[in-house]
């Protein structure tokens, strides 16, 4: 019997990827991503529903072995409390692309960031942990809304993070 | 043996009242197919147990050290800077620089715990010529309840958050305590049944 597991994943150094971003240029990344789906979202590291979804999330991107998706993870941290997300990310291990925005409104996070990527989706359906998808093209072709469950929302991103 | 049973009517609480199942002596075998049913990311080299009942397991007992599950700090010098807990966890293992840094007043030393324990297949005791700037104490034990599934994701997160921390070059030492009862305390029939007895009286389901 084998007690213990590799341990040559965890004596790679591990580095965070958090980026500081102005919101029209993260719009910028988005769309221009050439991949064929673009997930944008939205995360607050002191949501309960955000810290609920995200071991999920995390374990679809590590695993996913098509990498036809792009993910932007987009944090209402203030970039005065990098180190505290920074913190977070080392914590559970996560890697994905965190996003701060560098000219976080102060009210209206949501409303703003996005109205800004998604001119058609209904922010006040939407909140923490929810999430869009844009095709290559730049459609929306999924918006999730608060009322979805979590499995709901896994079951969705099962579909593109392959 | 009076002694003996208000001994583990007073101190064993810490340990076993959250609990619910029937205990029993575990050997390095036990503790292997937990680590591996339950997927932990524990390195061999790093798992420690009682080394016996009598200059072990009672003192611990008599202390307020023996739970699980916790983290136990120590600084370079070997003195007790403070536990984590799963609350204060993410922002003490995440960041050395909110570890406690002046020790705690008349609290156990390392020595307390590396002069009681040995390795849970070798059965050598703790020895480890280096210094290092933390020591971290991670009790554990092989509970089987509702609460497994949600023990193992906060000794995995510890571990792996731990070994990170390793690997990103901190000076650091990592000692998976299983606070078990042991097999290896090789007990007579007559202490193994009493022990067993008393533990499941007070604390089984």
């Amino acid at each position: 019997m084998t007690a213990c597991y590799s341990i040559a994943a965890q004596n790679k150094v591990f580095r965070t990827n958090i980026q500081l971003i102005e919101l029209e240029e993260l719009k910028k990344e988005i769309f221009e991503s050439e991949k064929e789906y673009k997930i944008a979202f939205i995360f607050n590291q002191f949501c309960p529903a955000s810290r609920d979804v995200f071991p999920d999330l995390d374990k679809l991107y590590k695993n996913s072995t098509q990498k036809k998706f792009e993910l932007f993870v987009i944090t209402n941290n203030k970039e005065k409390n990098k180190e505290d997300l920074e913190d977070h990310l080392f914590y559970y291990g996560y890697k994905e692309p965190f996003y701060i925005l560098k000219d976080k409104p102060l009210l209206g996070f949501f409303k703003k960031t996005i109205q800004n990527i998604c001119d058609s989706c209904d922010y006040k359906e939407m909140g923490y942990s929810d999430f869009i998808v844009f095709n290559e093209k730049n459609e929306v072709i999924q918006q999730t809304n608060y009322n979805q469950t979590k499995e709901e929302h896994i079951s969705i991103l099962k579909k593109y993070m392959q | 043996m009076k002694n003996i049973i208000l001994l583990f009517y007073l101190i064993a609480l810490p340990i076993f009242a959250q609990k619910e199942y029937t205990y029993n002596f575990k050997n390095s075998d036990s503790l292997d197919a937990y680590i591996e049913k339950y997927e932990l990311p524990f390195q061999e080299e790093d798992i420690y147990i009682t080394k016996d009942f009598e200059n072990s397991f009672r003192p611990y007992s008599e202390s307020k050290f023996l739970s699980s599950p916790i983290i136990y700090v120590f600084n370079a010098e070997g003195q007790f800077l403070e536990s984590i807990n799963n609350i204060t966890s993410e922002k003490k293992l995440s960041n050395f620089k909110k570890l406690r840094k002046r020790p705690a007043k008349n609290e156990p030393s390392l020595d307390f715990w590396t002069s009681k324990i040995v390795h849970y297949k070798t059965g050598n005791d703790y020895e480890d010529p280096k210094n290092y700037d933390y020591t971290f104490v991670v009790n554990w034990d092989l509970i089987e309840s509702e609460q497994t599934a949600q023990l193992v994701d906060i000794w995995s997160e510890w571990y792996n958050v731990l070994m990170r921390q390793k690997a990103k070059g901190e000076n650091i030492q990592i000692i998976l305590f299983n606070i078990d009862l042991q097999e290896r305390w090789e007990l007579s029939p007559y202490m193994r049944k009493f022990v067993l007895e008393n533990v499941n009286r007070s604390w089984g389901g």
